[in-house]
């Protein structure tokens, strides 16, 4: 059988570029060679390169997907996303791969524009039962932030996060009125939109989910206990920042909450391959979604791998898994 | 096929109520779910040409124009 030729799609635009590219590291590592011819394509900007021949770098031809070669060019048949943040988490690069009718492993374009958002993506979930969202208010660019009607509104502290990233970059827990605006400034810095929520006092879960054509199946839950004060850039990439703790020390039934409500969220937005859904157990049992990772974070030190290797699954097989199933998306 | 029928649903009304700018933002929306960003580009221009400020909307087109570029800049600019 032919081998496909996989451009595995790293780094991106995002504050998170370096985690991707970790992330993309271990992917590259995993795949089965005896069915892929596996390219890293690292994507900066309009630059998409990868190494050629003789470890010399080339541009990716965007207008046919391929890169060239001494005697031709290779035409790349699938792509596997490994970027966290834009344009591989918000719907750009789905976009463009499916204008070129290119299958590739993450979900959908929609579902990929709509997750991304984080106050959209409240909404969509926001029907399911038993699920439990902080109050908001979101800022879009150019509109003032009238910090005594909001945190009249939400108490304090607030959690102020760009409304479209990831990562935990450019969020502030607020614990007085007139830190408000400063923080608001940061995190526009990140994004055109700005998302003000109560502040939810609980436990932090992870929960990865993995969505075929016919099948949702939700992982281990992991607890994050951060060293920090909440779980920043900081304690989320470097070592010792926190304990992440898989499966988490959770009474059964409560773990199969979170597991049931992360396999819904994921199913109400139309998620595809893994993603992972983030929540917060109250003292008093409610549990919070905070949002949903359609490109969760791969590499060594990320909760995902951890989980799949809880329920007993190989990386190299999900992944093979996971392409068998979006090739040929229905 | 439900796009189709927003779409048509959509038109209608557009055509009813022509200075209805939200209608063509909701059109727009519409056809930027199907991937027909060429439609959406129209649509959401119309609304900006009414609506400068309209943040939301702006953040579309900038998001298509991305997407577009990605596939159509090596064309022109080789």
């Amino acid at each position: 059988m032919k081998k496909l030729n996989v451009a595995l799609l790293a780094g991106g635009d995002s504050s998170e570029r370096e985690v991707a590219l970790a992330s993309a590291g271990l992917v590259f590592d995993a795949f089965d060679r005896t069915k892929y011819n596996v390219f890293m394509v690292d994507v900066h900007g309009r630059h998409w390169t990868c190494e050629g021949a003789g470890g010399r770098r080339v541009e990716v031809d965007k207008t046919d997907f391929s890169i060239p070669t001494a005697d031709g060019k290779i035409l790349f048949d699938y792509a596997f996303i490994m970027i966290h943040g834009t344009p591989g988490e918000d719907g750009k690069l789905q976009g463009y791969l499916d204008m070129m009718g290119i299958p590739y492993s993450t979900s959908g374009f929609v579902s990929s524009v709509e997750t991304f958002d984080k106050a959209l993506c409240k909404r969509i979930v926001s029907e399911i039962d038993g699920l439990h969202l902080a109050r908001e208010v979101l800022l879009r660019r150019g509109e003032q932030a009238d910090a005594e009607a909001i945190t009249a509104a939400l108490g304090l502290p607030v959690f102020v996060k760009p409304n479209a990233s990831g990562s935990s970059c450019g969020v502030t827990k607020v614990k007085a009125l007139q830190e408000l605006e400063p923080a608001v400034r940061k995190a526009f810095g990140e994004g055109d939109a700005v998302l003000v929520e109560e502040f939810i006092r609980g436990r932090e879960f992870g929960c990865g989910v993995w969505i075929t054509a016919d099948a949702v199946r939700s992982l281990p839950v992991t607890e994050i206990r951060p060293h920090k004060e909440f779980f920043d850039y900081e304690a989320k990439y470097t070592v010792g920042m926190s304990d992440e703790i898989t499966p988490a020390e959770l009474p059964a039934q409560t773990a199969e909450r979170i597991q049931h409500l992360a396999a819904a969220a994921a199913r109400v937005c139309g998620c595809r391959g893994i993603v992972r859904v983030d929540f917060i157990l109250t003292d008093d049992g409610r549990i919070y979604m905070v949002e949903i990772n359609s490109v969760p974070g791969m590499s060594s030190g990320s909760i995902v791998p951890k989980q799949l290797a809880a329920a007993g699954l190989k990386l190299t097989e999900v992944i093979d898994a996971v392409i068998e199933d979006t090739r040929c998306r229905r | 096929m439900e796009h189709g029928k927003d779409i048509e649903r959509l038109t209608a009304a557009i055509e009813a109520s022509p200075e209805d700018i939200s209608l063509y933002a909701e059109r727009g929306k519409v056809h930027f779910r199907a991937h027909d960003f060429g439609s959406a580009l129209n649509d959401f221009n119309r609304v900006l040409l009414a609506d400068g400020d309209n943040e939301e909307i702006r953040q579309y087109v900038k998001m298509i124009n991305e997407i577009l570029d990605f596939r159509y800049n090596d064309i022109y600019n080789p």
